[in-house]
């Protein structure tokens, strides 16, 4: 519910804002014609949508504003300068009843007089300029309010489990008569639901398949589908069925069974026992109009066992309407007959009781039933098996009806009575219900420090606002979430044995059947893997406004430094994003950040000699890109001049003479990423060591992420980091050298291919391959790494890879599949080697070296 | 192939995809009198199963398939009311 307010809440902010700039572009131009149908339309939406939530005065509100403003639509009433002073009002009424919503401090008696006092404002407008149509515009007031007075009612009703609620009422009605006692002779458990499942005339296209998902809904008893009967005009691909259905399961069950298809669907919960308490008359009903003589001897009786036989017999002999069949078969099930249950007097003598309330002996009797149904009650409640929760409200809702009902002729006895009844189960619920659940209590006592000033609020409303406080205040050590995805993380090449196992039992054992066995195990334990991981993954998400709200000051202080005019537009902040990626990731930003400042905007003297505006502007843009986060720094200073770069870099010995003149500018751009190029001539305290850019591009680097550059002189510069959203587990190719497991990068492997020996060509002393009119240089990686060279056999295997410089061609000698690994950094002795970029232990204790493409082919 | 249309009955067999809805819809559009043999059907994309309950052709064998139960229910039953 607090997921579909906030959703209301953000659309209706979006919705309040068109209005107002609709609204104050009226103020500042003449013509309105068309922006008032605008922002008649957002406040309809606006209105339309708060009938949703126990809202009334914005309703209210909301509704009078969109009656003024239709009038103006019309032309009925002319716009004036008042008129828009008071609609702008509304509107920051509005806005703020939205703040004090997500607070969660509103409260509906402030609100009313300011939504009289403003609406009767707005309608003044209306009977002025239109006084014959006052009594009618007056009306649909009162009326919406009374409409949604009722929405109100049967959502709290719906929403309660009472003896005998709407949800009942809904599957009585939906299905046909019979079928309640159908569901009656079909099942025990008490735990039922009914679902009404609409789904959407173009979920097909989304390969949703109705039928399927409503036929493997768990614990499904029965269903009614409305199926529409087709024409030839009809568009078989749009599907117009729905369907209601009853079964037994728990709400979630049923919750997660339909997660894909939230929207399409409503689920409520019923119990048996009411249902069964609803339908005893009618079971009775029928076993009487039967007039079966044994049977109701039988029942006379109370002997189960006869009962059922007869039922039996009767059910395979002759024809009974469905009523009576149904009746029959929830006999037959050994079903006991309802008048022997207290319930049903129960629900026999409520009706009698209607009828006669002032028949004082009558009530002394119910008062009895009343003591045995909450009898019968507590003995669920004992019971283990049961679900107390769900009981509760049902126990509360039938007392109260009850003491309701008798206050009115009941003598003391009998009031007496019902209390007494009343308190012993309740006593026995409010222990079940501290056994169950310790943990309300703690909430309940949290609430009590968090709200104390608020001591009108019912105590279930703050034992709802506490749990909702409680999941956004989840704070957790960011050490435990590490070590949780370091435990995922070796779990994840943990389950990677079981591939192997599967192996050895079909060669070593000679099993194929365990070995099956073995791998449709290892694809649940993949699958839950996989699940957990990114469960863990998501708890380490966090916006990168982390890190971007600490910029602004920072593009401020140094701004004032250099007395410079600068403005920081910051978007795309709630874009998620690893956190602990995001740490890394703030020096190298800031560094950026420095660079445009001193660099890039120029003092506003300049600016404003070369047509630009004296403030300069920086944009710091995060979007999501497939599984990975472009981060972008945009200036509009004075760019960077190519020629100048190579210049620099020719000075400082980056490029050759040759270079200097075959160099284009898109590359000379890249040469500020160069070991050791700083392009101010003087040294700053803010950049301009030297070191900025190589650090800033090895440090993305080691996040795994890209960096890249653009500029065009006097316009501005651009920097794009292109970073993954997570850097925990990576996804590698393995591969065999001389016996040996290799591991390369998933990304940077382009395909991979067996050639015959024959086809590897030699151009100037290179081994070179010719795939599809492409010339890809080959390396062989068994002399790259040391390994003697023999060629054996007559195909190789070749895998190529993508690298800054091209398509390669490593030549290795066999392919192995790909596999999820944690990579952990070279330590000790090896770290030297840069032919390795990390290591990882496979699933059968076998460490493999994972290997850096770029070092071994620039080795090469 | 899961649906084969002949002169005057088209049989459904195996798994019906959504793909063989159309196909089946403008063959009972065609002409009158066609019917259905779903004696080896086992299951099928609603999108059939709303042809077949949309048009109400005659069933010329009912599926045998246990898991139609429901399917069968629906064509024989106008309250369109299943219980399993």
């Amino acid at each position: 519910m607090s997921e579909l307010l906030d959703v209301f809440i953000n659309e209706s902010r979006e919705n309040l804002e068109s209005a107002s700039r609709g609204l104050l572009t009226i103020h500042s131009s003449s013509s309105h014609n068309g922006i008032i149908d605008g922002i008649f339309r957002d406040i309809h939406t606006i209105k339309g949508s708060s009938d949703l939530f126990d809202i009334k005065p914005l309703t209210a509100l909301a509704h009078a504003a969109e009656d003024l403003l239709d009038c103006l639509r019309a032309s009925e009433v002319v716009y004036t300068e008042e008129i828009g002073d008071l609609l702008l009002e509304v509107l920051d009424q509005i806005s703020s009843w939205f703040d004090e919503l997500e607070l969660g401090t509103e409260n509906m008696n402030e609100w009313r007089p300011v939504s009289v006092k403003l609406s009767d404002s707005l309608r003044a407008f209306i009977s002025a300029n239109n006084a014959k149509g006052t009594s009618d515009e007056e009306a649909p007031h009162p009326d919406s309010l009374t409409s949604v007075n009722v929405i109100g009612n049967t959502t709290s009703e719906s929403s309660s489990a009472g003896p005998f609620n709407s949800t009942i009422g809904t599957f009585t009605s939906k299905f046909s008569s019979s079928s309640a006692i159908t569901l009656l002779a079909k099942t025990q458990s008490e735990n039922l639901y009914f679902i009404d499942y609409q789904p959407d005339h173009d979920c097909f296209f989304r390969g949703e398949d109705p039928f399927n998902v409503l036929i493997t809904m768990p614990g499904l008893l029965g269903f009614k589908a409305a199926v529409p009967l087709l024409t030839s005009e009809s568009d078989i691909y749009q599907s117009a069925l729905s369907f209601i259905a009853i079964g037994e399961a728990d709400i979630s069950e049923i919750d997660s069974h339909m997660a894909y298809y939230e929207g399409q669907y409503h689920v409520s919960h019923i119990s048996r026992c009411e249902l069964a308490l609803s339908f005893a008359a009618e079971i009775r009903d029928a076993v009487e109009k039967l007039a079966n003589e044994s049977l109701l001897i039988a029942i006379e009786d109370g002997e189960l066992e006869q009962i059922q036989s007869i039922a039996e017999i009767l059910q395979t002999s002759g024809n009974h309407d469905p009523i009576t069949n149904a009746v029959l078969c929830y006999l037959a099930k050994g079903n006991e007959y309802p008048a022997n249950s207290p319930q049903a007097h129960m629900q026999d003598s409520l009706k009698l009781e209607s009828n006669q309330l002032t028949d004082n002996k009558h009530v002394k009797s119910v008062s009895l039933y009343e003591v045995e149904l909450l009898q019968q009650q507590r003995k669920l409640l004992d019971a283990e098996y049961y679900n107390r929760e769900l009981m509760l409200p049902s126990l509360a809702n039938l007392t109260q009806q009850l003491l309701s009902r008798f206050a009115i002729e009941c003598d003391l006895t009998c009031e007496e009575s019902i209390r007494n009844a009343i308190d012993r189960a309740l006593s026995v619920a409010s222990t079940a219900l501290e056994n169950s659940q310790p943990e309300n209590d703690s909430n309940s006592i949290n609430v009590d420090s968090h709200n104390r000033h608020a001591s009108s609020i019912s105590p279930s409303e703050e034992m709802a606002k506490s749990e909702r406080h409680v999941v956004k205040m989840l704070k957790v050590d960011q050490e435990k979430i590490d070590y949780l995805m370091d435990i995922v993380g070796e779990l994840a090449v943990a389950k990677n044995s079981l591939p192997y196992l599967a192996k050895q039992a079909e060669e070593e054992g000679g099993s194929k059947v365990l070995s099956k066995q073995i791998k449709s195990h290892f694809s649940i334990v993949n699958r839950l893997t996989e699940s957990l991981q990114s469960a863990v993954l998501q708890i380490r998400m966090v916006p990168v406004s982390h890190v971007f709200e600490r910029y602004p000051r920072l593009v401020r202080d140094l701004a004032r430094k250099l007395n410079k005019k600068i403005e920081l537009v910051m978007s795309g902040e709630d874009t998620e994003f690893d956190k602990n990626l995001i740490e890394s990731l703030s020096e190298p930003l800031i560094h950026l950040l420095r660079n445009s400042i001193d660099h890039g905007i120029e003092l506003p003297d300049l600016r404003i000699q070369q047509g630009k505006a004296e403030k300069g502007r920086i944009d710091l843009i995060a979007t999501p890109l497939d599984d990975s986060v472009v981060i972008e720094i945009r200036d509009d200073g004075k760019g960077i001049d190519p020629e100048k770069l190579k210049i620099l870099a020719f000075q400082k010995g980056i490029i050759t003479e040759h270079q200097l003149e075959t160099i284009n500018d898109e590359d000379a751009l890249q040469l500020i990423f160069a070991p050791g190029f700083s392009t101010n001539e003087e040294v700053s305290d803010l950049s301009g060591r030297g070191v900025g850019m190589d650090a800033v591009r090895t440090m993305v680097n080691q996040a795994g992420g890209k960096i890249e550059m653009s500029s065009k002189l006097g316009i501005g510069t651009t920097f794009k980091l292109l970073l993954p959203q997570t850097m925990s587990v990576n996804h590698v190719m393995m591969f065999e050298v001389a016996d040996q497991m290799f591991g390369v990068s998933m990304d940077a492997v382009v395909e991979t291919v067996k050639v015959h020996r024959s086809e590897v060509q030699r151009i100037r002393n290179q081994n070179v391959l010719v795939i599809r009119d492409k010339l890809i240089p080959l390396c062989e990686l068994r002399s790259a790494l040391g390994f003697e060279n023999i060629e054996n056999g007559e195909e190789c295997s070749i895998l190529i890879v993508s690298s800054p410089t091209g398509e390669h061609g490593l030549v290795i000698d066999k392919f192995h599949e790909g596999i999820d690994v944690i990579q952990k950094p070279l330590e000790g002795v090896l770290s030297g080697y840069s032919h390795f970029s990390g290591t990882a232990l496979l699933g059968d204790g076998r460490v493999m070296l994972i290997v850096n493409i770029q070092e071994i082919l620039a080795c090469h | 192939m899961p649906l084969v249309l002949k002169k005057k009955v088209a049989v459904l067999c195996g798994h019906c995809e959504i793909e063989e809805a159309e196909s089946l819809f403008n063959w009972l559009q065609e002409a009158s009198g066609r019917s259905l043999n779903l004696k080896e059907l086992t299951s099928a994309h609603t999108a059939i199963y709303q042809v077949i309950l949309g048009l109400q052709p005659t069933i010329s064998i009912m599926p045998e398939d246990t898991s139609l139960f429901w399917f069968k229910e629906l064509l024989t039953h106008d309250s369109k009311e299943v219980w399993l």
